[in-house]
């Protein structure tokens, strides 16, 4: 039953909540993939925006789980209010969807046999995954986070390693919660934080990968749609070879994705990628700049990685935009979107440090 | 600088290993540098990647980010989307190919690159297969659940390979000490934790320290050579409860008698 209803959430919710942000979305990413992947960016952004106070305020987790369902409830609400009113736009979702399948019938049936390969190599890849077990120290203190927060209902404030009452937050870790959020996804499951990382966090951010290459692959190819699913087969196969050594996002994804570090390599970077070339549609606009600025905010909830590289790598988009547009402002309001990284990086080092 | 230098190479040397990895993802740089028409796929997608090599490899950018921020500079690799970079390279090349017998070349060319230049992740030796849900050895499940079973308030005291395993089956457990213990840098003195790993068990100081630390539950590996096996344990009121596996349980019978305080003390994160 628990994985029935977990199910349900990891496609229902994201899909719902990815439909309140139908106004800022352009071109590709106005599709049921864009959508799905958007609606799991805003997530993430709202449970870091929503968590890192708590966890300051030594709130408890049971009040975050309160508090955040309620706020996916009337995400999810006011998402298909506004897919309600986006049936009337010019590009409307609907037709979007319409037309995405229109492209995959006339796909020629080479694109269509590659579309079943990487079906079976999915689930080939899940299966194996799933009956393996691959055993890391990190899993200690992260599933052991989750598992404190569920058992102990308070948040970074037992030392994981002991069990006994943290002396102190531990500001590094608190600052990017992710495994607060598995905790909170075996809430809804009814299953154990361990259960949860080692099972089921595992084909879903593989699925969630292989989609965001996917989105940036219809982006790149996008003249030619035959190529789609030769695009994805690429990706899936340099994954499967990608255990070159422990350091790579690839050897991350395939041994231990539950990992906040995992996920930012793996989700959240292919995305930043996607919302780059959503400039490949017109020149960048504020509402392309609100879905880079929730790619930020999500970022941080995965590491304390992305407070530094996160903000060089949205400067460099940032210097882009200013030549191309040869506009100072196009600069300086991309560059405004890594004001989430200067917040938390004044924090921790003022703070945490 | 010149450590700088170092840290820069390592970082390269630690994140690609031997391998053709990196050389493939630059060489497929280059390829779509020379190929790539559409100016707002170089502007926002290949032009930034470049600039991300680039930063990488800057002495000066590297210091101020290992010195400002982040001390695992490899990260900074993972925003090259690598696979993404090698998948769109290897479509433009199947573009290119003008009829079916060269785009089966060009694919299986693609391959070899792949196989060549990575490792199956599914032949790694430390994948094994999963013997329950937790993804941990069932020989620990075991030892964790009989614990449990005990309905103990006090701690736990484990060999040093299950230290990892025992709070992510059941975080109602405390032990002393947890992986922080085994990490360098984070290891601090601890006669219980140097008893226990001792090549041959002294009971008398595992009992006496287990006691110090409020550790009402021992265990220790079956097999391995002890002085007076079991009698020590014994004459300190550790009954012994079960054999799980390689694995023995000892219980304190008399932790009321001493009335020692198990409420749980403030410990310093790591």
């Amino acid at each position: 039953m628990g994985y029935v209803l977990l199910t349900l959430f990891v496609i229902c919710v994201p899909f719902a909540c990815g439909l309140v942000l139908l106004p800022v979305m352009r071109g590709e990413d106005k599709s049921l993939l864009g959508v799905y992947l958007y609606g799991w960016v805003f997530l993430l952004a709202l449970f870091f925006v929503l968590t890192v106070p708590m966890i300051m305020f030594k709130r408890a987790f049971s009040e975050l789980v309160m508090l955040y369902s309620i706020l996916l409830g009337l995400a999810s609400i006011a998402g298909l209010l506004q897919f309600l009113r986006d049936l009337r736009s010019k590009r409307s979702l609907r037709m979007a969807i319409c037309e995405g399948r229109n492209v995959f019938f006339r796909e020629s049936p080479w694109a269509k046999l590659g579309w079943g390969i990487a079906f079976l190599l999915f689930v080939g890849l899940c299966v194996f995954l799933l009956t393996h077990q691959y055993l890391d120290g990190d899993d200690a203190y992260y599933v052991v986070i989750s598992q404190d927060a569920v058992h102990s209902n308070t948040m970074y404030r037992v030392n994981p390693y002991s069990g006994y009452p943290g002396l102190g937050l531990e500001y590094r870790h608190a600052l990017c919660p992710m495994p607060i959020f598995f905790s909170f996804l075996s809430v809804i499951g009814k299953m154990s934080p361990a259960v949860l990382c080692h099972n089921f966090a595992c084909p879903l951010l593989i699925l969630l990968t292989f989609l965001s290459y996917l989105l940036l692959g219809r982006k790149l190819v996008k003249e030619h749609v035959n190529y789609r699913s030769a695009f994805l087969l690429l990706v899936m196969g340099f994954y499967l070879y990608g255990m070159v050594s422990v350091y790579t996002a690839e050897r991350f994804l395939l041994t231990i994705p539950w990992q906040g570090k995992s996920v930012l390599a793996n989700l959240i970077l292919p995305m930043f990628w996607v919302n780059a070339m959503a400039s490949t549609e017109e020149n960048r606009t504020h509402t392309n700049r609100v879905l880079l600025f929730l790619l930020v905010l999500a970022s941080l909830l995965c590491s304390t990685t992305s407070v530094f590289y996160m903000s060089v790598a949205v400067g460099i988009l940032a210097i882009v935009d200013g030549i191309r547009m040869r506009r100072w402002s196009a600069f300086v309001l991309t560059l405004l979107c890594i004001l989430p990284c200067v917040a938390v990086g004044g924090i921790y080092l003022y703070v945490g440090a | 600088m010149g450590k700088t230098v170092d840290m820069i190479l390592t970082s390269y040397r630690n994140f690609a290993g031997a391998s053709g990895y990196l050389f493939v993802s630059l060489a497929a740089l280059v390829f779509l540098f020379c190929t790539e028409k559409n100016k707002r796929v170089l502007h926002y997608f290949l032009y930034p990647i470049a600039a991300i090599w680039i930063l990488f490899l800057i002495p000066l950018y590297a210091w101020i980010a290992t010195t400002v921020w982040d001390a695992s500079y490899y990260r900074m690799l993972w925003f090259v989307p690598f696979a993404g970079l090698f998948a769109y390279a290897g479509v433009r090349l199947l573009i290119l190919a003008e009829d079916v017998m060269r785009r089966i070349a060009v694919g299986l060319l693609l391959i070899c690159l792949l196989v060549g230049s990575g490792n199956l992740i599914l032949t790694d030796s430390r994948l094994t297969p999963a013997q329950n849900a937790y993804h941990v050895p069932q020989e620990y499940v075991d030892v964790i659940e009989r614990v449990v079973a005990l309905d103990s308030p006090m701690a736990v005291v484990v060999p040093r390979e299950m230290l990892e395993y025992v709070r992510q089956v059941e975080p109602r457990l405390l032990i002393p000490y947890g992986r922080d213990q085994m990490t360098p840098g984070w290891h601090q003195d601890n006669e219980l934790y140097d008893a226990m790993e001792a090549s041959t068990y002294n009971e008398e100081t595992i009992a006496t320290q287990s006691r110090l630390q409020n550790v009402g539950i021992i265990v220790v590996e079956h097999n391995r050579p002890r002085t007076e096996k079991g009698i020590r344990f014994l004459n300190n009121y550790y009954k012994l409860i079960d054999v799980v596996g390689n694995y023995e349980i000892y219980e304190d019978v008399f932790y009321d008698y001493f009335n020692l305080d198990w409420t749980p003390k403030e410990q310093p994160n790591t």
